[in-house]
């Protein structure tokens, strides 16, 4: 995490700006730093999604939490269960072992999750992302992943992202089905929440510290008028960052 | 050695090759089974030996419904060698209080449904309990000879194939050690020869990519024969 006045600290020192009044929190450093933070998380999301990035530069914002699965063998994914915004799924275990409480409360069959009865453990599987087109034909084909064709040690899951499937909540869905009411570990990204004051904290890890500050700058020097030298500078050293992070 | 040594030793060097590799387990299983069956069947050609003969000690004669032909179903595939040397013995103990192993008992003699005919003959050939045939058809032992006596428990020994997939990893995996080398190379063909053609899954808006040079796969016989 970084504290949202050290970012500030360091954009003032790059503007040359310490003392002055010029630029002001809530209308230049904060929409600067959450402008930072939403492009860095759409950045991201597509490095995410090709695997090029290492989850591990976002420990801030990762969970695992374990579900129980639906009638239908799906997870619904409410945001209330999981503390924020989703956003973007890292990794999913079926057939989890998980600790915690021995009762859980009796819920319908219809319901899904409860999260906080259980603490992941460990799993043997992690289900491997799917899309909505190969899914059903993976099913039969003893080669691919989440089909129901091969059993034991050799089995491998396969997961689809949020569907919506009934007109009330998003699932996902696991194949080969793990039948109902079995617990399922989901591990997930949480998008970081805007900053309001400057005693608030971007929930980036401290080595994200230069491109987030490169990125407010930039952001600054749209302000500052036509390709000013700020502009450039940040330009240059945002791209330098990305080309060595992903 | 064990299946889960074979299987992931090349899966996890396959997946090497490319971080993006997607090669499943089930793949490299499968691939492992394809070559290996290849490789043992030579090495049992070339070797006289009980290494690899899976014996079963009773099996159920059965009598096929539609023609009173008496048969045994094979408990697993066997190799489908030259004059069904897959199996290597077929006997039956033919007294009950024999104290010598079954297999020292009554042999069954290979013959085919096609040349049967001619056994019947002469007295010396004919088919009976004492000079039982045995003829394959499919996954079918059919047995000739027996038809006026209750049908004993038979035993028999089998060159069994490896099958296309394991269910316990831990389970031994029925391959000389010897040639897992071979193996290995051999697999790791199947592998290469994949992850070389070109990704036509790729809109990037290329056209006529070339596979610049596919692997030329090994001679597997030459492996074998400079043992």
């Amino acid at each position: 995490m970084i504290l949202a006045s050290s970012i500030v600290s360091r954009i003032e020192s790059a503007l040359d700006a310490e003392g002055f009044s010029q630029y002001e929190f809530d209308e230049d450093f904060k929409p600067a730093i959450n402008y930072a933070q939403d492009w860095i998380t759409q950045l991201y999301s597509r490095v995410l999604g090709e695997k090029k990035f290492s989850e591990e530069n976002l420990r801030e914002l990762s969970y695992v939490r374990v579900w129980k699965t639906s009638i239908y063998g799906r997870i619904d994914f409410d945001a209330p269960d999981m503390g924020g915004e989703l956003w973007s799924i890292l990794a999913v275990y079926p057939e989890c072992e998980v600790v915690g409480s021995e009762n859980p409360p009796l819920i319908p069959l219809s319901s899904l999750s409860y999260p906080t009865d259980y603490t992941y453990l460990s799993s043997y599987y992690s289900a491997l992302k799917s899309t909505v087109e190969k899914v059903n034909e993976n099913r039969k084909n003893p080669f691919t992943k989440g089909n129901e064709k091969i059993t034991g040690e050799l089995k491998s899951y396969s997961y689809t992202s949020f569907m919506d499937y009934n007109s009330i909540v998003k699932e996902i869905e696991v194949q080969p089905s793990t039948g109902a009411r079995q617990t399922v570990a989901v591990c997930y990204l949480l998008k970081p929440t805007d900053i309001t004051a400057s005693t608030d904290y971007v929930l980036f890890p401290q080595s994200m510290m230069a491109i987030i500050v490169d990125k407010a700058l930039n952001f600054i020097s749209w302000k500052q008028g036509d390709r000013t030298n700020l502009d450039g500078v940040t330009d240059k050293d945002v791209q330098a960052l990305i080309t060595l992070t992903t | 050695m064990r299946w889960r040594e074979v299987i992931y030793d090349i899966h996890t060097s396959l997946n090497q090759q490319y971080d993006d590799a997607d090669i499943s387990l089930v793949q490299t299983s499968y691939w492992c089974s394809v070559a290996a069956n290849r490789l043992l069947s030579q090495h049992i050609d070339k070797r006289d030996s009980g290494a690899f003969v899976a014996a079963y000690y009773n099996l159920q004669v059965l009598i096929d419904t539609t023609n009173d032909y008496k048969y045994f179903v094979l408990p697993e595939n066997i190799f489908d060698f030259d004059k069904d040397d897959g199996v290597e013995y077929l006997s039956y103990s033919s007294t009950t209080d024999d104290c010598l192993p079954m297999f020292t008992g009554v042999k069954f003699t290979r013959t085919s449904a096609a040349a049967a005919e001619r056994l019947y003959w002469t007295e010396e050939e004919k088919p009976s309990p004492s000079n039982p045939y045995f003829y394959r058809l499919k996954d079918k032992i059919y047995l000739l000879g027996l038809e006026s006596i209750t049908s004993p428990p038979l035993e028999g020994g089998f060159y069994q194939t490896i099958p296309a997939y394991v269910i316990d990893l831990d389970d031994e995996f029925p391959f000389p050690d010897e040639l897992i080398t071979v193996l290995q190379r051999y697999t790791f063909d199947f592998g290469r020869f994949v992850l070389s053609l070109p990704k036509d899954n790729t809109n990037d808006g290329a056209s006529g990519q070339q596979v610049t040079q596919l692997p030329k796969m090994n001679e597997v016989q030459n492996d074998i024969n400079n043992e």
